[in-house]
């Protein structure tokens, strides 16, 4: 994937999760997605924005947002729900709006991957796999929400 | 009830870190008592990846029995396992910076943490500087301080543990006595 020139930015609101074996993915696959794209990528945890952290706050506000869920609870999207409802987050043409939605288990579906036997600890290269395929899916559409800007 | 410590080492500070013997973990991890470990996840420092590093040692190779992890995005969403370990057990927020988001996170359950570490401050006082590691995967010094870290995190867990089992057994035995005096 060739590196767009654009200075735009997104933030990605990842899953920031400690307890499910998923959460390292969503974490890894945001931080992977930022090396590739450090121009145009900021990461902040879903609990970091959850409680109001200034520079989170700012940024999602800022700028558009991609959230990465990593299961059933889908706390990416709730922080954001309770953040939009609470006045905290607002959603205007330039920041604050969401442009994608990544949720794990279907990326593993539609990758055919698994991470079942991985470690939360420590991902071996099954795991990793998960990882490259959770960021190739928000450079994406990063790069999509950067083509449709300049045009 | 007299609680024996063994194996006592003294830091390089000259101060006594206790170890508590194994056999009375045990024993606490069969009374089903246990502490949550409320760390701070923040993604954008290796701080914040040391501390989670940290806290996996603790949970799943140090004190894998009695010790809980909780998940602060899942509070957000008020999912009930969390929920009920930050009510229900001890808690010990483990912060990156001042900012302090496991406690704020346990403040909104109404709860204050039994113990906070401050990493960042003991990581400063183990001469650990963490700023030139990757948040992404931790380097050799990240995983000297993920280490050093869960040593920490251990000795605050096995205080609270005692503590635990002291308060359980005080109301146990109060309502013994109670008990008791309404029967005689």
């Amino acid at each position: 994937m060739m590196q767009p020139s654009s200075n735009l930015k997104v933030v990605v609101v990842s899953c920031n999760g400690i307890g499910m074996l998923v959460s390292t993915a969503a974490r890894l696959g945001a931080l992977r997605a930022q090396q590739l794209r450090p121009q145009n990528i900021i990461v902040w945890g879903a609990a970091t924005l959850g409680v109001d952290y200034p520079k989170a706050v700012r940024d999602a506000n800022s700028y558009p947002l991609i959230l990465i869920d990593g299961c059933k609870p889908k706390c990416a999207s709730g922080v954001y729900s309770e953040k939009v409802k609470d006045g905290i987050i607002k959603p205007s043409d330039i920041g604050g709006k969401v442009i994608g939605r990544i949720y794990i288990p279907e990326v593993c579906v539609k990758y055919g991957l698994s991470l079942k036997g991985e470690q939360r600890s420590r991902y071996s290269e099954k795991g990793m796999k998960v990882v490259e395929a959770i960021a190739s899916e928000v450079v994406k559409l990063v790069d999509e929400f950067i083509a449709t800007c300049g045009k | 009830m007299r609680v024996r410590d063994a194996g006592n080492t003294v830091g390089k500070s000259g101060q006594v870190k206790r170890r508590t013997c194994p056999c009375l973990i045990r024993a606490i991890a069969d009374r089903g008592v246990k502490v949550c470990l409320m760390p701070c996840l923040g993604l954008e420092d290796a701080i914040g990846t040391a501390v989670r590093q940290a806290c996996y040692i603790v949970a799943e190779e140090l004190r894998p029995k009695v010790t809980v992890l909780g998940c602060a995005p899942a509070l957000f969403v008020g999912a009930e396992e969390d929920i009920i370990y930050v009510l229900s057990y001890p808690v010990i927020a483990i912060e990156a910076c001042s900012y302090a988001c496991g406690t704020r996170m346990c403040r909104r359950y109404g709860k204050e943490p039994n113990a906070v570490i401050y990493a960042d401050e003991f990581l400063r006082e183990s001469g650990i500087d963490l700023g030139v590691e990757s948040n992404y995967i931790l380097g050799e010094l990240g995983q000297r301080a993920s280490k050093l870290l869960a040593e920490r995190i251990v000795e605050e867990v096995d205080r609270l543990l005692l503590s635990e089992v002291r308060r359980v057994a005080k109301v146990t035995s109060k309502q013994r006595a109670e008990g008791g005096a309404e029967g005689g």
